[in-house]
């Protein structure tokens, strides 16, 4: 998977990419090291977020494009995954699309049976029912 | 218009007859001339300066500036005598006079304020917010839209339940804000969503949010720049 983003880099412009599983969070990345990993389970909530959002007002959506003061960031959804891409203002739009295009066809068929990249909390594992252990003896006497 | 010419030590003295005020001002500004001229309209009078070959200064009774300026080239006749070293007290023209010619011409073959006597610049007025927003959601392939402030206001909408499309945006453009801000990304300007049948634009700033939900055909460099 990982070799999948980094041929997202041979669009100039591409900063890095990740994927999200459909519920966000992340399976992979490729990104540059500033950004750690710490923000991808917020950015994961937060663009499923938008998407269930939109699609309470207008449709499913498809593809997200996001323009800052110096970059841009794109954002894919499959029935998957998230690709999220950030570029520079500079970026070739339709050869970054292609791009992207190729890359969902691959990530998709992966990412179903890929485990997240970042551990996640274990969920607090339910008590086990204490069994009683019964006490044997043999003639008065307690056995193992 | 009939001229009469007082001219100075140099050069021609005449009547020239037919000329307009327009051919009297290229002749000045060409000669790079630095003097006034009075020019006599039918019952009112103005002076024209120039220096250095641009029209730096006119009046007409109490108007001054490009109004007097226009005002002086809206007449049909009068005469003009040159003023020689006479400078203005104040320089109220900034324009380079080709622009001025140019605009006096477009607003005479338009010929809308010719017969509006006093009223001299047909300057456009300036477009209200709403103007805009009327003009970009009247756009056949938007099908609904609504332009509201940050604190809330719906201020200008088309198509059914805009209350709804503003909420919905509000939530987003913050939620967007956050993933900029974790991508180190700042001042959230466009969003665009792309759906099989339907397509969003948004425009954020500061102090507004203006989002347009349109057919799959529609046009966003068009729609921002009816906005722009």
């Amino acid at each position: 998977m990982q070799h999948v983003l980094t041929a997202l880099k041979d669009i100039p412009g591409v900063v890095g990419s990740f994927v999200l599983n459909d519920k966000g969070t992340l399976v992979s990345r490729e990104m540059p090291s500033i950004y750690p990993d710490e923000i991808y389970p917020e950015m994961g909530r937060r663009l499923v977020g938008v998407y269930e959002a939109i699609a309470l007002q207008v449709a499913s959506l498809g593809d997200l494009v996001l323009k800052f003061e110096g970059s841009w960031f794109l954002c894919r959804r499959t029935a998957q995954c998230f690709l999220g891409i950030l570029t520079t203002e500079v970026v070739n739009f339709p050869a970054l699309k292609m791009a992207t295009n190729v890359a969902l066809k691959q990530l998709d068929e992966q990412v179903g049976s890929m485990p997240p990249l970042l551990a996640e909390k274990p969920a607090v594992a339910e008590a086990a029912p204490v069994v009683e252990v019964k006490k044997r003896f043999w003639r008065g006497t307690q056995i193992e | 218009m009939q001229s009469a010419a007082i001219l100075a030590h140099k050069g021609f003295d005449g009547v020239i007859q037919g000329a307009t005020l327009s051919d009297l001002i290229q002749m000045e500004c060409l000669a790079l001339s630095t003097r006034a001229v009075r020019v006599q309209g039918s019952g009112t009078s103005g002076r024209l300066f120039f220096t250095g070959g641009q029209v730096v200064h006119a009046e007409v009774g109490e108007m001054k500036g490009e109004v007097a300026l226009f005002e002086m080239l809206r007449w049909a006749t009068g005469s003009f005598t040159v003023e020689e070293g006479v400078r203005p007290i104040e320089e109220s023209i900034q324009r380079d006079w080709h622009n001025l010619l140019l605009e006096a011409a477009h607003h005479a073959d338009e010929g809308t304020q010719a017969t509006l006597p006093g009223s001299v610049v047909p300057l456009p007025p300036p477009k209200s917010t709403s103007d805009i927003m009327n003009e970009a959601f009247n756009d056949s392939e938007v099908v609904h839209a609504a332009h509201f402030t940050e604190d809330g206001t719906l201020v200008a909408s088309k198509g059914e339940d805009p209350e709804s499309l503003q909420c919905t945006f509000a939530y987003v453009v913050q939620l967007l804000r956050h993933v900029g801000t974790s991508l180190g990304a700042e001042n959230l300007k466009e969003i665009n969503l792309l759906a099989p049948e339907q397509k969003a634009l948004c425009l954020v700033d500061e102090k507004s949010t203006t989002v347009m939900i349109t057919t799959a055909k529609a046009n966003f460099a068009n729609l921002t720049k009816k906005l722009a």
